[in-house]
């Protein structure tokens, strides 16, 4: 069942549209590189729950809050994302480029690290950036895949994102 | 991006299996020639490029070719001179216990025609059944009666134009005939006046009787029916007859004029057959639907093109949509109508499968069917081939984004569906889920720019609210208002 993340209708898999609200339930750009601009989060305006907010009862979802901007992306569609920024030249782009977000100037990599959704947890991966991940201000090695819980803040060199997590 | 490959590599060049080197590399080029972004515009040409490519990749390397040749199923054939393709939702189904969904867009173009060897310019058989009830009388009949005149003058020797008028009764107003005086033909429309009620099938039936004088499959042969009224008690005779009528290779269109015409009747009519269902909310809009008629039956290379399904018992197809070259909803059935081909545009269907099970299956044929379709020029016209969906399954496949020409065509059509769901809501007296879609598609439709229409859905809410029912008049706008929004690039074609 995939969950309709505007109106919580449930939709058999493969379902590409909601039927309830018309809402798009696969990533918009395909396999091609996301670029979250500010026009993309109109339906986001929620604040975000608080880190001890009870998780929703739902299949994984993850929806990351960029502290700085009060901003939140949600992530649907697929189980791995990179974390990074895009700058010119570059040829692996990441699916998530926080370059709009300042990225450079709080020390994002151009790939920097990898989110992976597998049997219900979310897994962060350092990809050896310069500037480190820290999950909760503990740093991370890199290479390895580190359990993320709900609420937890991840910090990409400077960049702070929060996790939130809605799990079975 | 090119995923999930096609039903076959040969439809898709639209060349035999037995086809030598030669003539791939010959179909390959032109094909490419017609799809490469350089030159066509489309916004579906890209994804039909790549596809072409990835079917030229395989079929011309000797090593390749076997081992694809001895993956396809035996019996499949190449409808020659068409290219059909598929597009995939998914890769691959998921083996789970739950219902899933899979889409499919499936395209058929006819085969480039570089030296205009395929002659469009056909006799044409059309018959015009018109309503002329006591409401269509004044401007209504006139603008029929004009633009009738008109294309009467743009009438060849070999063109058969009949035309019927009917309210109560029906009158033959000008036979089945070749060869006629226009100027009689003119006359003869100009006396044609108003009175009475309006009994749709006694029309219809009539005009069929006089398609059927000169039915020949190498005629184009088309009913168009202009009414403004609702018939009573003889809807089902009607699509019985609409049903015969496609059967025998007769498209009927309607045009519907103002708001009490009945329009799931209407478009149920044009959908059996293939056709299609305008409405024309005032009558300067007759004349721009019905000119626009005849100038789209003039362009076919393939007329009734349809599709015979069988599907497994796990498998139901939920919906088909027609997105080109005009919208319309697919009636379905054993028989799938899809109407006529134009020449140098090809033609869309989405469609919804529900897979109920999988079961320890590796592979789903989720559709088996027979493509048939009308090419009036050939020496035989009946032309029909297989045509199979199917995707493998496997216990837990990569999540990979349906391809963007897919999802495009989705995202066109889902505020239809919404509209339609709605009404399908209030047909069943559920007032509330009705509602709250409607204030979805309202903010869908303002989302994406379309406040006129989000207005008329808002205005329409507010009455729903009091007097549980919907208007006449606003169930049409939002009906057709978010069905030309289904077709795609409608904007940018207005711009030189």
């Amino acid at each position: 069942m995939i969950t309709c993340p505007n109106c919580s209708n449930e939709e058999p898999q493969g379902a590409i549209f909601c039927t309830e609200c018309g809402t798009k339930l696969v990533d918009p750009e395909g396999l091609s590189t996301a670029t979250f601009g500010t026009t993309d989060l109109k339906f986001q305006s929620t604040p975000p729950p608080s880190p001890s907010a009870p998780a929703p009862v739902s299949e994984a979802q993850v929806n990351l809050h960029i502290i700085r901007t009060g901003q939140i992306l949600p992530l649907v569609g697929r189980e791995e994302y990179t974390l990074g920024r895009i700058s010119q030249g570059q040829s692996i782009l990441p699916d998530i480029d926080l370059a709009p977000y300042d990225g450079y100037s709080q020390g994002v990599s151009r790939l920097h690290a990898t989110l992976k959704l597998k049997e219900n947890n979310v897994y962060i991966e350092d990809l050896g950036s310069s500037n480190g991940t820290r999950i909760n201000e503990l740093k991370i090695d890199p290479h390895s895949d580190q359990l993320v819980h709900h609420g937890d803040v991840i910090s990409l060199g400077r960049f702070k994102i929060q996790a939130l997590i809605r799990q079975d | 991006m090119v995923t999930g490959y096609l039903d076959n590599f040969y439809a898709r060049l639209g060349i035999p299996h037995t086809a030598t080197q030669e003539e791939i590399r010959h179909a390959y080029h032109i094909a490419a020639r017609k799809f490469h972004p350089d030159s066509n515009k489309e916004n579906s040409a890209v994804e039909v490029f790549l596809q072409i490519q990835e079917a030229y990749d395989t079929l011309s390397n000797a090593t390749a070719r076997a081992a694809y040749d001895s993956r396809l199923p035996k019996d499949l054939s190449t409808p020659k001179n068409m290219l059909v393709n598929a597009i995939y939702s998914r890769q691959t189904l998921t083996r789970i216990d739950r219902p899933q969904l899979l889409y499919v867009l499936l395209s058929i173009a006819s085969a480039p025609d570089p030296n205009h060897t395929i002659p469009t310019r056909l006799p044409l058989n059309i018959c015009l059944v018109l309503d002329t009830s006591n409401s269509m009388s004044g401007t209504r009949l006139n603008a029929v009666k004009d633009t009738a005149t008109q294309i009467i003058h743009s009438l060849r020797p070999e063109d058969i134009l009949s035309v019927v008028a009917f309210n109560d009764r029906a009158d033959v107003i000008i036979p089945a005939t070749r060869n006629q005086n226009l100027n009689m033909l003119t006359a003869k429309v100009s006396t044609i006046h108003t009175g009475g009620g309006t009994e749709i099938f006694k029309g219809l039936e009539t005009g069929y009787q006089e398609i059927k004088k000169k039915l020949k499959p190498r005629y184009k042969n088309h009913i168009i029916l202009i009414t403004d009224g609702r018939t009573y008690g003889d809807e089902d005779l009607c699509l019985r007859l609409a049903h015969d009528a496609s059967n025998q290779g007769v498209t009927i269109h309607t045009i519907g004029i103002g708001h009490e015409w009945n329009d799931d009747f209407l478009d149920s009519l044009a959908a059996t057959t293939g056709g299609n269902s305008e409405f024309a909310e005032t009558s300067d809009a007759i004349e721009k639907f019905l000119k626009k008629r005849f100038g789209q039956i003039e362009n076919t290379v393939a007329t009734n093109v349809s599709l015979e399904i069988k599907t497994p018992v796990n498998v139901e197809l939920r919906y088909a949509f027609r997105m080109n070259p005009e919208t319309s909803s697919i009636i379905i059935g054993d028989t799938l109508a899809f109407g006529d081909l134009p020449k140098d545009k090809g033609m869309n269907i989405l469609m919804e499968f529900l897979i109920k099970s999988v079961d320890n299956h590796q592979e789903i044929r989720v559709l088996d069917g027979t493509l048939n379709f009308l090419l009036p020029s050939a020496p035989i016209p009946n032309v029909s081939s297989r045509l199979t969906f199917s995707r493998p399954v496997s216990e837990n496949p990569k999540p990979i984004p349906p391809p963007q020409i897919l999802v495009r065509a989705m995202s066109r059509l889902s505020l239809y569906r919404l509209q339609e769901m709605a009404r399908n809501d209030l047909k069943a007296g559920n007032l509330n889920q009705a509602t709250r879609r409607l204030k979805n598609l309202a903010t869908q439709l303002l989302h994406s720019g379309e406040n006129q229409l989000a207005q008329t859905v808002m205005l329409e809410l507010d009455h729903i609210k009091e007097n549980h029912d919907m208007r006449e008049d606003f169930q049409k706008q939002i009906k057709y208002g978010t069905r030309a929004l289904v077709l795609e690039d409608t904007k940018e074609e207005s711009q030189p």
